[in-house]
């Protein structure tokens, strides 16, 4: 079987996927896919699954649901259909063997931080709570620290940001969280503002694609 | 050999994840006032419950779970997220409990590996 290593936390699988047209593309270095659109044809050589490899692919894993799908799928195939139904191929990418971060690339929680007390000290400065803004303000807070981690030279991390903001009136909070992941390579970072009136707690997850 | 899944195995499905997170939340905080000495203890539970169920389903995903417990007393909370992944196999869900003094609010980010 080939693998990419063994994963401290989780399995590894390959996935197949029905009925949609399976495209395997090969990766470009330092990608990192936000969408599936594929693109269907590339200089480094195609191969695309149609209806008959799903058909020879059924029949060796034949499970259940593989082999209906894979009917489902032929029936669609012939007859007619408008091209907006078609159900839109998702690309698979070739293994590129990237156990773990380049040397530079790696994400550093106290430097994650820094931006982010800095930007928070600057955003929040003058705010107080207002329950008709907030929403919106806690959102923009949200992207922007996102768009601040992703700016941090960290190319194969995915990034979640969650911020919670509320109204200081004397009560009790308390958050917590926990991660299943690779504790050698993924990492978080938060920060807590506060101010007369409002209060901001901001955390940042990065977590490392293969 | 590679071993294959069928595509329902390796998604982020929320409507399950949805009812691991009320389980738990209904396990540790169900019936309880809010109290300051046992919420540091009730947010770890209920973070630990939903991340051991959430290993059980064997998915290939990593996953962070967050919560927030908040006490009642009329004051405003805003929660927000915004990631940037692979939208066609990363997922994220979100529950929102409250009783009569507190509320809890629970988020599961599933990210593909």
């Amino acid at each position: 079987m080939a693998t990419t290593g063994s994963h401290p936390a989780v399995k590894l699988k390959k996935t197949i996927q029905f009925p949609q047209e399976v495209v395997n593309v090969r990766r470009p270095s330092n990608c990192l896919s936000q969408n599936s659109q594929p693109e269907s044809s590339s200089t480094l050589g195609v191969e695309a699954a149609g209806p008959n490899m799903a058909r020879r692919r059924s029949t060796k894993y034949g499970g259940g649901t593989l082999l209906t799908a894979a009917h489902a799928f032929r029936r669609m195939t012939r007859n007619s259909i408008a091209q907006e139904q078609l159900p839109k191929p998702v690309v698979k990418y070739e293994n590129t063997y990237k156990l773990g971060p380049d040397e530079g690339t790696e994400f550093f929680p106290s430097k994650a931080k820094n931006e982010i007390e800095v930007f928070l000290e600057q955003h929040m400065r003058d705010v107080t709570y207002d329950p008709s803004t907030a929403a919106q303000l806690t959102q923009t807070i949200a992207d922007k620290v996102k768009n601040l981690t992703k700016e941090l030279n960290c190319p194969r991390y995915k990034v979640v940001s969650t911020v919670v903001v509320g109204e200081c009136k004397n009560q009790g909070l308390e958050t917590a969280s926990r991660c299943l992941w690779d504790d050698g390579k993924d990492n978080f970072a938060t920060v807590c503002h506060k101010n007369k009136t409002i209060f901001a707690v901001v955390t940042v997850f990065a977590v490392y694609f293969e | 050999m590679d071993d294959f899944q069928s595509a329902e195995e390796t998604a982020f499905v929320v409507d399950e994840v949805t009812n691991i997170i009320k389980e738990a939340v209904e396990g540790a905080i169900g019936g309880n006032g809010y109290q300051h000495n046992k919420v540091n203890q009730w947010t770890s539970n209920v973070v630990e419950q939903c991340l051991n169920q959430l290993t059980k389903l064997g998915k290939p995903f990593k996953y962070i779970v967050t919560c927030v417990i908040m006490q009642k007393n009329g004051a405003g909370l805003h929660t927000a997220s915004s990631c940037f992944w692979d939208n066609s196999t990363d997922g994220s869900c979100t529950v929102r409990w409250e009783n009569k003094t507190m509320f809890c609010i629970v988020s599961v980010f599933g990210l593909a590996i």
